[in-house]
């Protein structure tokens, strides 16, 4: 069937921030979209909160709108553009739900907008609840047996007859969120209560534990004639009791028989049939081994993360061909090289794909790392490898965890048998590392069986790697023998692991091996969709090299590995637009990356993609292969540069910005001897590795200081520590000191603002933007902080500081690329922080907002000794940019709700959004709107502040009052309030007898909460009252300098009339030149 | 133990050996399936040739009898790259080392099963030899090699007396051991099946007596027919159509087998004489060969053949394409069609081989791929449904 007449203009919906459960896949299925919509000539209007993303780029659309998800900004939308069709599935379920809620608030109706690739009911089918299990009766596929709850005590009356342990699953929600397995009533009362807050109905499903049981997924793809395919056959390897996110995951299917997979698509092939949905289809199933019972979990009618890794790991990509089925065509008119067209796809290849999650419960402070049914992970990698064992060490690899191998992580191996066991009676992110040594203390198959299901396959393949790890040991201070290493080579250890085993050099090992014949060969994944598209995987297990290479000008770009906090998917927008601009300087561009949720990782974003982990050993195969005339490193964020030294010792071209440069930004020795040289005030500072040495230096600082380990991203393990007993517990808590990574002081700078800056440097001149003015005060990390672009409240002559050192710096250092400069104005004084000569989360950012191509324009300079082009720095010029940008970010405190969601210099935030707007409070408004914390324009108003920030809330309460809110506040702040003579109600805290302030905040009472936490001067713990405003969803502001940009956005709007929603190809459009 | 395969052409593989200890020659295949290793090892059509599977992991889960597609392996040989030690599935019930030694097929493993597939593809379909000998000069058994060809497959893995499967009865066929298993002698227990009683209640009292000639029948294809309402006599391959036709069954069941379809002249001439009778007639891959053959058609030898799950077929009446699991070396040489005789009605999309023929004015229509599946796709299972409105509409 030809593609669709009736339409031309279609509105696309993207995911927002990046959250747990929702992340850059979205990204990635979206961005196909756009290019599969292009290309069959529709115009697209593309909505998304998220500026770090490539379909927001103003090119992948033609009509991008950077503005808060929701249907009062839609509806806003649709009335301007007025687009025909409503393609829904590509935005994850954000982009579903608000499908969904247009339809109700008959926006979609009152508009003549079709919504195309699946229907609002199919929506509902899928989602809800009931309705799905209405459907699944009728089809007569069986589901965990369940009822419907819409208050705790149903719940409990459920529970009780299903009997324990029970699901608790709340409709309409993503990740997980808010659900969980309960063993006894308390636990349903809190988990029940939580889950019926997150639902968007206020619904929950309780159902029977399927604990245990296999949990297999399907990839279907149906078209708009019913011809439906499979495109993978997913198996989980932690069995149900590990959301799917969190699961270690196998494709193809290793230990479950063609017969039960046979029925698995029967049942899913009725399922998607029934519900109608045209495209992708993820459908979970669970399967007891036992009773050989299958049941239906879940269906997403949507691309999902599952979507992304099964076009990874199969080479079909699942939402390209589901927008172009969307708009009317069907597989059989879809060409697909092997099979003719794609109708005729069915599942093949001869290689096992590995998914291992990448989680973050370091960054979170008492959060038990402890896995369930609420997914906990920020990211992934996918591995693919010839056997299972080579691909799951690859996969290990990949993670970026500091670990090459399975063994010996964290104090594991010290543990005994016992000890070992009983950790892995609950799932954990270090459930497999521990089963690696619970095996060599002698576990059983059966015991580890008994406690963890996996089943005994997984088992007894990590137990051969054991075996044959312990052998390699005996040869501890020197080379195993030949056929041992050539074996673990084919089994997929790592030279970097085996070095650690053997107390050798990595040297030593690659050498060996390399004289013994045994190297890495590639084999292609082909391209389903295309003619002729692979991407490549290498192996040990192979000797033929089955990967053609050409002889054009190549240059390789390190990609950014997994997603974790504080490397998101900035750096990914970053290495695809470095692909880019390489292919339009004539190059022929290879990437190097295993995040299968990235558009790095789509298969046309380079010539040529190698799915590998970042490694020494990985990389440099690929290098010795491909001979490109130099490899990026500074695009990727921090897991490049972490190599970038050791590939140039190994004879490794590293383009732009040199390695020695990146340590010497590093080194703060050095680094402060620069900036003494260049006159340049920097916070005072030093270094220390012992205790003693530490209080010594905090002392002459005098406290508070600033502390943190050098070598890290996103502020991991830092804090700002106020007396000589936290200086000794921080010390004595800091892992991995040495002389060689000693732990930084610096004094804190009290009431600074903070500010940063993005430069492009060609290694003699430096251009800057603009600079970003963050909301929060120093203290708060740079990437956890709200920041206005262009900066408001920062004095010209401060800006002309900040661009004179910026620019000072980047010519001192030879910085050739980008570099990002992080600054605190204390007293009128600007102090330099750090330099960071790479990419920077604020790239993506600063290039939207102000119209400038960082990364194409630092690619050329990287690339000018190459292509002898002339530095392009010298033509870039200062622009008059009539609008703000205020970039918030969303954090996933819901996910965790032990844990304080204070701000501070840990980074925390797993995404963010952009709001725009010609006024930089409603531009912070709508910031707030789009991580879902819309401010309120009348009620209560609840504050409620430390003594540090009690100076300024008087002022703060005025700007409330006169905007009409009714001011509550609590102790002193209330004395203090209505001693200005501001009117306000007092309340009682937490211990001050009842009703108190947490009474109200739950039962809904404020609009707004204005809480700065009391800290460790405080004897009583307040966290309860920030936890409950996120249990509520009201929104809060922690810091008093959001709550003024807060009241300053809501008074705009009191005053005003809010914009008009602009695209960002107008607001381009109306930048000047200064 | 050290094992080595050497192919026709001197290619030698060195890997491990696996299953029964004994040295074998044949004719090496390879199938592309990336699960259904039982269903494969299982198939009759495979006798007289060694199987190498192309996705790397094999016996991940195990042997569960009742999955078998007949009673034992008929498989000269087994090569894969990697032996599952342990098996992970609650119902398996043998290793797959156990299930090779068990039925004495033997095996390598441990060798780079894409390259050899490779070279299948560029050269054709060859023998080999799967030893655990160490043979200093290839000269001496090259010859033997090359001189091999499988004969009297058929009549290995036929049943040796004919017996009758009731409508809507699922035997499970579960040996108690694998020795001195001969087709579908031991035609095993009727248990209780939920998908039968189900397809009972659905389908009514009526019912259709059919005669399925086994020249290496998978058990799918009685069952088929069992769960359509059909009572399926089950006779050897060289029963006479005189015989067949006595019963006066409602319709015949041509069943799928190994080996050249050319060496089966006997039969080839009794399938004649059903042809002539008005009989309604369905052929599976080996029948339907010998259906073309019996009405003056000629067959020839594919290169590499179509083994595996994944080939795609077009309906050429309605223009669908089908995914279909094949098992096939030979195919039916559609220029030697008499075109008053018989029309060209599924082709293969990746070659544009024949897949499918429709007899004229006779109630006669014949696939070359498996509709019954097992394993593979279940797409074209249709076409049973179609056999029994052939003879007289749907029950």
């Amino acid at each position: 069937m030809p593609k669709r007449t009736d339409i031309n203009k279609v509105l696309i919906i993207g995911s927002g921030p990046i959250v747990i459960g929702q992340a850059c896949e979205f990204d990635y299925s979206g961005t196909q979209a756009c290019k599969a919509l292009k290309k069959l000539g529709y115009e697209i209007v593309l909505v998304n909160s998220n500026p770090a993303t490539i379909m927001t780029d103003p090119e992948t659309a033609d009509v991008t709108y950077i503005e808060p998800l929701n249907v009062d900004r839609l509806e806003q939308i649709i009335a301007k553009e007025r687009p025909d069709a409503l393609l829904p599935n590509l935005g994850g379920q954000s982009g579903l739900n608000l499908c969904s809620e247009l339809n109700k608030a008959g926006i979609l109706e009152k508009y003549n907008v079709k919504v195309i690739g699946v229907q609002v009911d199919a929506i509902e089918r899928g989602e809800d609840r009931i309705e799905f299990k209405k459907t699944m009766d009728s089809l007569g596929i069986e589901m965990a047996r369940s009822e419907v709850s819409y208050s705790v005590d149903e719940a409990l009356a459920i529970a009780d007859k299903l009997g324990y342990p029970v699901v608790l699953r709340p409709a309409y929600t993503m990740g997980g969120a808010g659900g969980g397995l309960v063993y006894n009533k308390e636990e349903l009362k809190v988990v029940c209560e939580r889950g019926l807050q997150a639902s968007l109905v206020g619904q929950v499903l309780v159902e029977e534990s399927i604990l245990g049981w296999e949990e297999l997924e399907l990839e279907v793809v149906r078209d708009s004639e019913g011809n439906m395919i499979t495109v993978c056959f997913i198996e989980n390897i932690d069995p149900l009791g590990v959301h799917t996110g969190d699961s270690f995951c196998s494709a193809p299917m290793l230990t479950i028989s063609e017969e039960c997979q046979k029925r698995l698509q029967e049942q899913a092939y009725k399922i998607v049939d029934k519900v109608q949905v045209v495209g992708g289809t993820n459908v979970q199933f669970a399967h007891d081994p036992v009773s050989d019972r299958i049941i239906v979990i879940e269906i997403n009618p949507r691309t999902s993360r599952s979507s992304a890794l099964a076009s990874k790991a199969t080479g079909f990509p699942i939402a390209l061909v589901s927008a172009m089925l969307a708009c009317g065509l069907t597989l059989k008119d879809i060409p697909c090289g092997k099979y003719g067209t794609l109708d005729k796809y069915v599942p093949g290849g001869d290689y096992v794909v590995i998914k291992f999650a990448r989680w973050a419960f370091e960054k979170f402070k008492g959060v038990e790392d402890k896995l369930g049914t609420q997914m906990r992970a920020v990211g992934e990698v996918m591995s693919i490898g010839k056997n299972y064992k080579e691909a799951f060490q690859k996969a290990i690899r990949s993670l970026e965890t500091g670990r090459y191998g399975l063994g010996h992580a964290k104090n594991f191996d010290s543990l005994t048998k016992e000890e070992l066991l009983q950790k892995l009676a609950t799932p954990s992110s270090e459930r497999h590392f521990l089963m690696y040594e619970a095996l060599r203390k002698g576990a059983t198959n059966e015991e580890i069986f008994n406690l963890t299901k996996v089943k005994e396959y997984f088992i007894d393949q990590m137990r051969e790697l054991v075996e044959e790890e312990e052998k390699i040991m005996t040869f501890k201070g020197g080379l195993p023998e030949d056929a041992l290493l050539i074996q673990a080579k084919k089994d997929g250890f790592s030279d970097k692991y085996l070095s650690q085993l053997l107390e050798i050099s990595e040297d030593e090992i690659r050498n060996k091996r390399i004289a013994l014949g045994v190297e890495e060969v590639w084999e292609g994944v082909h391209v389903s969709g295309t003619a002729s598209s692979a991407y490549y995987y290498s192996t040990y297990n192979s000797k033929e090299d089955l990967n053609p290479v050409s002889d054009k000008k190549k240059i390789m770009i390190l990609g950014g590995g997994p997603n974790r906090i504080g490397q998101g998917i900035e750096f990914d927008y970053c290495c695809v637009h470095a692909a880019l601009a390489l292919k339009k300087l004539g190059f022929e561009t290879i990437i190097v990356n295993c995040n299968p949720e990235t558009v790095s990782t789509d298969y046309d974003t380079s010539d040529k993609l190698y799915f590998e982990p970042l490694t020494l050993e990985d990389v440099l195969s690929i290098y010795k292969k491909e001979k490109p005339l130099g490899v990026i490193a500074q695009f990727g964020g921090q897991t490049p540069l972490n190599l970038a030294a050791d590939l140039e010792k190994n004879g490794v071209k590293i383009l732009g910005t040199s390695p020695a440069v990146i340590d010497l930004a590093e080194d703060r020795d050095l680094f402060r001897e620069m900036m003494d040289k260049l006159e340049i005030p920097m916070p005072e500072s030093g270094m220390a590795t012992t205790v003693d040495e530490a209080v010594v230096i905090a002392n002459k600082i005098g406290y508070p200081v600033m502390v943190r380990p050098s070598y890290v991203l996103g502020g991991r393990g830092m804090e700002v520590v106020y007396d000589d007993t936290a200086m000794a517990d921080y010390m004595k808590a800091a892992v991995g000191v040495t002389p060689d990574r000693p732990i930084l002081i610096d004094r804190f700078l009290n009431h600074a603002l903070e500010c940063e800056a993005d430069a492009i440097a060609d290694g003699e001149h430096a251009f800057v933007p603009a600079v970003m003015e963050h909301v929060e005060l120093a203290g708060v990390h740079s990437g956890d902080s709200a920041c206005i672009i262009p900066s408001v409240h920062i004095t010209p002559e401060n800006v002309a500081t900040i661009k004179e050192y910026t620019k000072k710096i980047a010519e001192e250092m030879h910085v050739r690329g980008l570099m990002n400069m992080q600054y605190a104005i204390e007293n009128g004084k600007v102090y330099v922080l750090e330099a960071n000569p790479r990419a920077s989360r604020t790239v993506p950012l600063v290039s939207k907002v102000c119209n400038v191509r960082m990364v194409p324009i630092a690619t050329d300079i990287i690339t000018s000794e190459l292509t002898g082009r002339p530095s392009p720095v010298s033509s870039l010029h200062e622009k008059n940019i009539p609008y703000y940008g205020v970039k918030e970010a969303a954090f996933p405190f819901n996910m965790f709700q032990e844990v304080d969601p204070i701000l501070g210099p840990e980074m925390r935030s797993t995404g963010e959004v952009l709001g725009l707007s010609p006024s930089y409070g409603e531009a912070f408004f709508k910031a707030q709107e789009g991580v879902g914390s819309k401010l309120p324009m009348k009620g209560k108003v609840l504050i409620s502040v430390n003594r540090k920030d009690k100076a300024e809330i008087v002022e703060i309460a005025k700007a409330f009052d006169q905007i009409g809110f009714e001011i509550v506040a609590t102790g002193n702040t209330f004395e203090l309030i209505t001693g200005a003579g501001i009117a306000a109600t007092k309340i009682n805290k937490l211990y001050e007898g009842r009703p108190n302030v947490l009474d109200a905040i739950t039962n809904g009472e404020f609009a707004l909460i204005i809480n700065s936490p009391s800290g460790k001067e405080s004897v009583h713990d307040d966290s309860y009252l920030r936890k409950a405003a996120i249990k509520t969803k009201t929104p809060y502001m922690t810091t008093v300098a959001a709550a003024r940009m807060a009241a300053e956005g809501i008074a705009y709007l009191e005053t005003h009339q809010g914009s008009e929603v602009k695209s960002i190809q107008e607001l381009h459009a109306s930048v000047t030149d200064k | 133990m050290k094992a080595y395969l050497i192919l026709e052409d001197g290619t030698v593989f060195t890997g491990t050996s696996i299953g029964a200890n004994k040295e074998v020659i044949s004719e090496i295949v390879f199938n592309t399936s990336m699960t259904g290793y039982l269903e494969v090892l299982t198939d009759p059509s495979y006798a007289g040739q060694a199987v190498t599977m192309t996705y790397p992991l094999i016996g991940n889960y195990g042997i569960t009898r009742s999955d078998m597609e007949s009673l034992k392996c008929w498989h000269d040989g087994f090569i894969v790259r990697e032996l599952s030690r342990i098996p992970s599935n609650f119902r398996s019930e043998y290793t797959i080392q156990q299930f090779l030694i068990e039925n004495d097929v033997p095996g390598i493993a441990g060798i780079d099963t894409r390259a050899l597939t490779k070279i299948l593809r560029e050269k054709g379909t060859m023998n080999g030899m799967i030893t655990t000998k160490e043979y200093s000069d290839l000269s001496e058994i090259l010859p033997k090699i090359k001189a091999f060809k499988a004969t009297k497959v058929v009549e290995k893995v036929t049943c040796s007396e004919a017996y009758t499967l009731q409508a809507y009865e699922y035997r499970s066929n579960i040996p108690d051991s694998f020795d001195g298993i001969d087709g579908f002698e031991n035609i095993g227990k009727a248990v209780k099946s939920r998908k039968m009683e189900a397809s009972k209640a659905s389908h009514g009292e009526k019912t259709y007596n059919v005669a399925l000639l086994d020249f290496g029948a998978k058990r799918n294809i009685p069952r088929c027919l069992c769960e359509r309402g059909c009572n399926v006599t089950v006779y050897p391959a060289h029963t006479t159509a005189e015989e067949i036709l006595a019963t006066n069954p409602d319709g015949i069941m041509l069943s799928n087998g190994p080996g050249d379809p050319a060496d089966n002249v006997e039969i080839i001439a009794e399938v004649k004489k059903l042809y002539d009778s008005n009989v309604p007639i369905f052929a599976i891959c080996l029948g339907h060969q010998l259906m073309a053959l019996a009405t003056g058609a000629k067959t020839h030898k594919l290169k590499y053949g179509h083994r595996g799950v994944n080939h795609p077929v077009k309906d050429l009446k309605t223009g669908r394409v089908y995914m279909s699991s094949q098992n096939h070396g030979y195919v039916v040489d559609e220029e030697s069609l008499d075109p008053s005789v018989a029309e060209s009605a599924f082709i293969n999309v990746n070659d544009k081989t024949n897949e499918g023929l429709s007899y004229k004015n006779k109630k006669i229509f014949t696939v070359q791929f498996h509709p019954e599946a097992c394993g593979g796709p279940q797409d074209t299972a249709y076409l049973f449904d179609r056999f029994i409105e052939m003879m007289g509409g749907a029950l």
